[in-house]
């Protein structure tokens, strides 16, 4: 009898060895890993979060962190039941806004199951909504833009006119504005293209604001946006900017034409998130990442050859760009770090 | 004005070439009485070949190639169904609208690793597709109404137990003609790539759809189809330039608004063939 004792408390003493390391769980985005964006930096994110982990506890990353890639939108409710209802993890995150109705189905069922959204605000008691300052970047590309342009005239071409694309255009327009005196805010073209994955009319939208005398266009208008750089390959005088990734290296056959991207550090917000769960920091609510927030991060601009400072990056870009412009860059992400440029968004 | 431009006439034959290409494939087929409203998906299907090929052999003109099979045997899919099958054209159109849609996801996901978008691929001139397209059109138009088999064509939509009866094989029309359709959506497909150097699900954006609209707007003829693609075409070039004058949100609507008022103007002058989309049975 003892001896059963003995080995019962042997076996539960293992199991709880076995299970003492946090497990973080991550559903992806439909677009799946490889996309060399969203996907691939919340990845990025949550690795380098479960490396420090694994070291903590002597495991590997491997196993804190548990991951799966949904193919379609209906799979997202049936991945967060799965891992809420293991109760096996620590944290769920889930990458992209398209799966916030599905959590918040599946979140009031497991009130003790911490959940992290990532480019949504989904409220709730134990879900935590991660949002960046994305007109930190635009505001650093209108930078870029605005002392590059030799014609004095940027394009901006936007997916839809919401809010969230708006505030794009407001930071880049100010940026641009800050950066080069002479520009006026009839100098920055917008168009939309009303689809967010059609690239044809992009090109055609670009291709008319690049005729209309504009020599740069940034833009936030998801794949439509790859229609930009098609049309700038069309004449040597015609420039790009990319957006929330650093394009010059996920559309690498357009390096010629990137000068710069904006970045959106879901990498580092994610990393950040999870190692809030594990010191016992975290809590629920919206919380935003850029560089004029408390955590410092979280935006930036992929620009030049090599990394400047936490938000001016190394870009994969073939285009040269004057020491001027990235030291205009330092000067203007120090500024929104400190307060002294305010951007002003609706 | 500035609006009116050499670069809004370029803009125009571009925008008009894919849904002018889509109307005579349409009007091909219809006019042997086989809807088909699975254009759009072909067309779709179309650049995602054109892309694969060009990508892996670096030959645009093979990839081209390949677009123009590829849209014929979607094609021949759909006649198979229609016509062997006697299935509901509309229906067969639609899977394979779903169809085209689930292939193009998984093909790029397990190729390039990027679900719904491939990377650059070497490209032909676009305009090559443009003047091709013209070209065709007008021979189209003679065809069908200045020949033989194109009156052949016509009566087999229009009444084709009186097509049998003079000796043509009606089913072997109505095979011939809705690959024929599948093989110049595959052509817009091509269009579409070699416009952008890459194919992304999407691209087509409805354009096969404002394809059929076009067909019916242009009373089922290749020349009329191609005057209400150059409408839509120059009203969506247009609405680009305007939206510095008028709120974005009205423009991007005016080139299917237009559709929608013309298509319902034209609808009932529409000659439509009296056998559309019924099953043909020998007796």
């Amino acid at each position: 009898m003892r001896k059963l004792l003995v080995l019962l408390a042997v076996m539960v003493f293992a199991t709880a060895m076995a299970v003492a390391h946090p497990k973080i769980g991550l559903i992806l985005a439909t677009g799946g890993l490889g996309d060399l964006s969203f996907n691939d930096q919340g990845f990025k994110g949550a690795m380098d979060a479960a490396t420090v982990i694994a070291e903590q506890y002597g495991v590997t990353p491997q196993a804190v962190l548990d991951y799966v890639e949904p193919t379609s939108i209906a799979e997202y409710e049936g991945f967060q039941l799965q891992f809420a209802d293991s109760g096996d993890y620590d944290v769920i995150i889930c990458i992209g806004f398209d799966q916030a109705s599905a959590l918040e189905t599946v979140a009031p069922q497991y009130p003790e199951q911490r959940f992290v959204i990532v480019d949504m605000v989904v409220i709730g008691d134990n879900i935590a909504s991660v949002i960046t300052n994305d007109w930190e970047s635009a505001f650093l590309c209108g930078v870029t833009a605005g002392m590059m342009t030799e014609t004095r005239r940027i394009g901006f071409l936007g997916g839809m006119e919401i809010p969230l694309i708006v505030r794009f255009l407001q930071g880049y327009t100010q940026g641009a504005l800050w950066a080069n005196p002479d520009m006026s805010e009839a100098d920055v073209v917008a168009r939309y293209v009303g689809d967010w994955a059609n690239p044809t009319l992009g090109a055609e939208l670009s291709r008319e604001m690049y005729n209309a005398g504009v020599d740069i266009i940034y833009g936030a208008a998801g794949k439509s946006h790859l229609g930009v750089f098609a049309a700038a390959e069309e004449n040597p005088n015609w420039w790009a900017l990319g957006t929330d990734v650093d394009q010059a290296l996920t559309a690498p056959e357009h390096a010629d034409v990137i000068i710069a991207s904006g970045l959106k550090r879901v990498d580092l917000a994610v990393e950040a998130e999870i190692l809030q769960v594990v010191d016992g920091t975290w809590e629920p609510g919206i919380r935003s990442y850029g560089i004029a927030t408390e955590f410092g991060f979280g935006t930036g601009i992929a620009i030049g050859p090599e990394d400047i400072n936490e938000y001016v990056r190394a870009s994969a870009s073939e285009v040269e760009v004057p020491c001027s412009v990235i030291v205009k860059l330092a000067e203007a992400a120090r500024g929104i770090a400190d307060g002294s440029i305010e951007i002003i968004i609706d | 004005m500035d609006i009116f431009t050499v670069a809004l006439l370029l803009s125009t034959l571009r925008l008009a070439t894919p849904v002018a290409l889509i109307a005579l494939g349409e009007t091909f087929s219809e006019r042997a009485g086989i809807i088909n409203v699975g254009v759009e998906g072909t067309a779709t299907l179309g650049a995602l070949v054109v892309a694969l090929i060009s990508f892996y052999t670096r030959s645009p003109w093979l990839a081209l190639f390949a677009a123009l099979v590829a849209g014929g045997l979607a094609g021949a899919l759909h006649a198979l169904w229609c016509i062997r099958w006697r299935a509901n054209h509309v229906v067969s159109g639609i899977g394979i609208n779903i169809l085209v849609g689930g292939l193009a996801m998984f093909i790029t996901g397990a190729v390039w690793g990027w679900r719904g978008t491939s990377p650059s691929a070497p490209t032909l001139n676009p305009w090559i597709i443009v003047i091709a397209g013209f070209v065709i059109i007008c021979v189209a138009q003679v065809y069908l109404f200045r020949t033989r088999w194109g009156l052949r064509l016509r009566v087999v939509g229009e009444k084709p137990e009186a097509a049998d009866t003079a000796g043509v094989n009606v089913h072997l029309t109505q095979y011939f003609y809705t690959i024929l359709n599948g093989v110049l959506c595959g052509l817009a497909g091509a269009f579409f790539f070699n416009n952008l150097g890459r194919f992304t699900f999407g691209m087509v954006g409805g354009r096969g759809f404002i394809g059929i609209a076009a067909m019916v707007i242009g009373n089922y003829s290749p020349l009329g189809g191609l005057g209400a693609a150059l409408l839509f075409g120059f009203v969506d070039a247009l609405q680009m330039r305007l939206q510095a004058h008028i709120p974005n949100q009205f423009s991007i609507m005016l080139p299917y608004l237009l559709t929608v008022v013309v298509l319902a103007a034209f609808i009932r002058r529409a000659n439509v063939p009296a056998a559309l989309g019924r099953h043909y049975v020998k007796q």
